[in-house]
């Protein structure tokens, strides 16, 4: 296995479990970091689903929608996306 | 004059990460919409046995420090208060006493989960009581050994509540945290310290006027009230049949 493979395993079960164990802040500021410092972070998809999974309630606060970590991820995936593009330091 | 050749190949106009990102959101739609609760009952069932409390049957008492003894012994002490108090007090003998395994901050949710489920006969929208005539929630989601509490308080809802001696009528709403807000006219005799229940559940409290804003210039005043307890502060709750609700 290529080390960032291993890497990206290994950081992918820190996410995981900080969605069980840890406060949602501290799941989602991993989350962020890691979209930005792989090339490109599918894994946030599966973070989002997953969330929402355990934890997801129709609430007022976000329009009854109880899948809104999925639709987040889904929009931080593809403005960072277009992020990456627009910045010169990802440039293959 | 020469010009310059247009290219035969055809540029990709939507890139792949892009293509994959559609794929995954009308993946999730479909899901949503056909099996709602496929992925949250899945998920749940295979991560809500590691949620569960640590209850050791057997402790070697001899291979505990003395400290570690008086810990334990003030811990159960206060646990037992707790259980106490919540139990003595209640009158319905079908109430289910349930433990908080996980509340906000460690949910974005506004919301609590709590280790009891279909399991233990509950349903959607049985009321959730603390300290036994306290009401904080009603269960919003049920899956085999947990259940997800929507909290009244959580941001935007709204709820018709009775103020005061005189049971003066509004709509509650919640403000996060265990805060309601509710307007009123502004000549209502409301005062800081009046109780607020929910109407047919009479002797539950709901809450208790923190402060009164009135200003001369609006026929409305808005009355703050917040729960008489921090539900952030609390490892237990109680469960009533939603028919059976006091």
């Amino acid at each position: 296995m290529k080390k960032n493979n291993l890497s990206r395993v290994i950081l992918g079960i820190l996410v995981f479990l900080s969605i069980i164990w840890a406060p949602w802040w501290l799941t989602w500021s991993l989350a962020i970091i890691f979209l930005f410092y792989f090339s490109l972070y599918y894994e946030i998809f599966a973070w989002g689903i997953i969330y929402d999974a355990l934890y997801g309630i129709s609430l007022s606060e976000y329009w009854n929608v109880s899948y809104i970590f999925s639709i987040a991820s889904i929009v931080l995936f593809i403005i960072s996306f277009i992020i990456k593009k627009k910045l010169i330091i990802y440039e293959a | 004059m020469n010009y310059e050749l247009r290219s035969s190949t055809k540029k990709n106009k939507i890139s792949t990460p892009l293509k994959i990102t559609f794929i995954i959101s009308i993946f999730l739609i479909i899901m949503y919409f056909i099996f709602p609760l496929f992925f949250s009952s899945f998920i749940t069932a295979i991560i809500s046995p590691v949620w569960k409390i640590n209850t050791p049957k057997y402790v070697n008492t001899e291979q505990i420090s003395e400290n570690v003894k008086d810990i334990m012994i003030s811990q159960l002490k206060i646990e037992n208060i707790e259980l106490k108090e919540i139990m003595g007090r209640a009158t319905n003998k079908n109430i289910l006493l349930s433990y908080i395994l996980k509340k906000p901050p460690y949910t974005a949710y506004d919301s609590f989960i709590i280790d009891v489920g279909t399991k233990n006969n509950v349903i959607k929208g049985d009321r959730v009581y603390v300290l036994d005539n306290i009401l904080i929630g009603e269960i919003a989601e049920v899956f085999y050994d947990t259940s997800r509490v929507k909290l009244f308080s959580s941001y935007g809802e709204k709820y018709d509540v009775l103020i005061g001696e005189k049971n003066i009528q509004a709509t509650a709403i919640g403000r996060g945290g265990g805060s309601f807000e509710a307007v009123v006219p502004r000549d209502l005799k409301i005062v800081e310290g009046d109780t607020v229940t929910i109407p047919n559940i009479s002797i539950s409290i709901f809450g208790v006027v923190g402060e009164v804003i009135a200003d001369p210039a609006r026929a409305f005043s808005t009355i703050l009230f917040s729960q008489p307890i921090n539900i952030y502060e609390q490892k237990w709750v109680q469960i009533y049949e939603k028919e059976q609700s006091k």
